[in-house]
């Protein structure tokens, strides 16, 4: 049974269960050197909102965890969608890069997947150009969106409800592409680069539905909240 | 576990039997070895521990003894034996040959012939409870080339006569066994696999 994240709960603990909290205190912009504090005491000392690093970090971990809605109404929107713009960013910069290079290390310099490198290298192409699009729609328009609703600036023919129900999955090739590689990668090297790559597409794959699930479950309710109070007309 | 099989060639022409060789590692995943000879001699003098699944032989080589098959059952009854037809010369029907390619065919039909030799013999232990299946159906193979070349479940369901929720319910079963959804995924696993060429 696994126990949720408390106010009281002191981070150094929290890191030492679960690593995968550090990519979100990076993106929060929470300084080390927290020693012995809880996480109420570290998020007031570095202007986070206790309540926002209780959801982000409790949906992010904890699948089946989803907000009561007293928190909901009472996020910080602006803070909520820097997060998010936040990960998009890091995924551009880093994950994504990363990823291609090792796919093209891997499929340049093995002689025996020579004749299929190509359709390798065209598959991640095609996926990037899917994310890149996807988040780049995420950061201009839906997120300005909900920065005119705050700045009582209201599109007229746009509601969230439309970008819950176009949102696409972004992790499901991931899984495609850690299968081909695992599965039917035609090598004649033992390639630890391969088994490093999908090592990263694990913690990858694990981070798309991480912010996925903070989008459909935290960002939409949330956003619908303010359009009710905002008078939003669907 | 998916099963691997290993293959042998007997080909006199060293040009001939290294393409091939080539090819098949290329295009095909399931082999683990592929045993080479130049003559009958030489593959009946071989020492097999495992011996091969099947067996690629040029035609020509049969003309002097057309009983292969008979004297290959000692090793492994199920051998399955394909005729390389070197020439453009019409070779005799009566032989033991299975099935035949020649030096005109194409990489993807030989994949293909391979998977579907070896995929029978699998399935066959499968009735016997053998062994659990992992690789795909003849028919799913036939779904998963038309999804790579972009048909519409409808109009898989049209060429090959048969439902669209039939289409659909090989489509998930695909899907399962490869671990691949996306339709371009699932075409690079049919051009890692040979099934088509880009
Ligand atoms: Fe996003
Ligand atoms: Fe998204």
């Amino acid at each position: 049974m696994a126990s949720y994240i408390l106010p009281e709960s002191k981070l150094a603990w929290v890191v030492e269960e679960n690593y995968k909290i550090l990519r979100i205190l990076k993106r929060l912009g929470i300084m080390p050197g927290f020693g012995d504090k809880s996480i109420k005491e570290v998020c007031i000392s570095n202007k986070v909102s206790v309540n926002l690093f209780l959801l982000i970090a409790n949906m992010s971990l904890y699948k089946e965890f989803s907000p009561d809605l007293e928190s909901l109404k009472e996020l910080p929107t602006i803070d909520l969608v820097n997060y998010l713009r936040r990960s998009h960013r890091e995924f551009i910069i880093n994950d994504i890069p990363n990823v291609e290079n090792a796919i093209r290390d891997i499929a340049v310099n093995d002689d025996f997947a020579n004749t299929h490198s190509s359709v390798f290298l065209d598959f991640f192409e095609e996926y990037k150009t899917e994310l890149l699009s996807h988040f780049e729609y995420e950061d201009g328009s839906v997120f300005p969106y909900i920065n005119g609703i705050i700045e009582g600036k209201i599109r007229s023919g746009y509601s969230i409800e439309k970008f819950e129900e176009n949102h696409t999955n972004i992790e499901s090739k991931i899984g495609d592409l850690k299968n081909i590689l695992l599965k039917y990668f035609p090598s004649k090297n033992p390639h630890p680069e391969l088994y490093d790559l999908v090592e990263k597409l694990y913690i990858l794959q694990n981070e798309f539905e991480a912010h996925a699930y903070l989008e459909d479950k935290l960002l939409v309710p949330h956003v619908e909240y303010l359009e009710r109070i905002n008078g939003v007309v669907k | 576990m998916r099963k691997s099989y290993s293959l042998a060639i007997v080909e006199p022409s060293v040009m001939v039997r290294e393409g091939l060789s080539k090819i098949i590692c290329d295009f095909t995943t399931q082999f683990h070895t592929i045993f080479k000879f130049d003559s009958l001699e030489h593959l009946y003098s071989h020492h097999w521990d495992t011996p091969p699944s099947v067996l690629i032989i040029n035609k020509l080589l049969l003309i002097g003894d057309p009983d292969i098959k008979k004297r290959f059952d000692i090793y492994d009854p199920n051998c399955k034996i394909i005729g390389l037809q070197s020439s453009l010369l019409p070779t005799n029907s009566t032989d033991c040959c299975e099935e035949s390619i020649n030096l005109y065919s194409k990489p993807n039909e030989i994949a293909i012939l391979l998977r579907k030799l070896t995929i029978s013999e699998q399935e066959d232990q499968n009735i016997n409870g053998v062994s659990e299946q992992y690789d795909l159906s003849e028919r799913e193979i036939e779904v998963l080339i038309s999804v790579a070349k972009g048909m519409t479940n409808k109009e898989i369901a049209f060429e090959y006569n048969l439902s669209i929720h039939t289409v659909m319910s090989h489509r998930k079963n695909i899907a399962k066994k490869t671990g691949i959804k996306s339709i371009s995924g699932l075409t690079v696993y049919a051009l890692i696999n040979g099934l088509i060429e880009k």
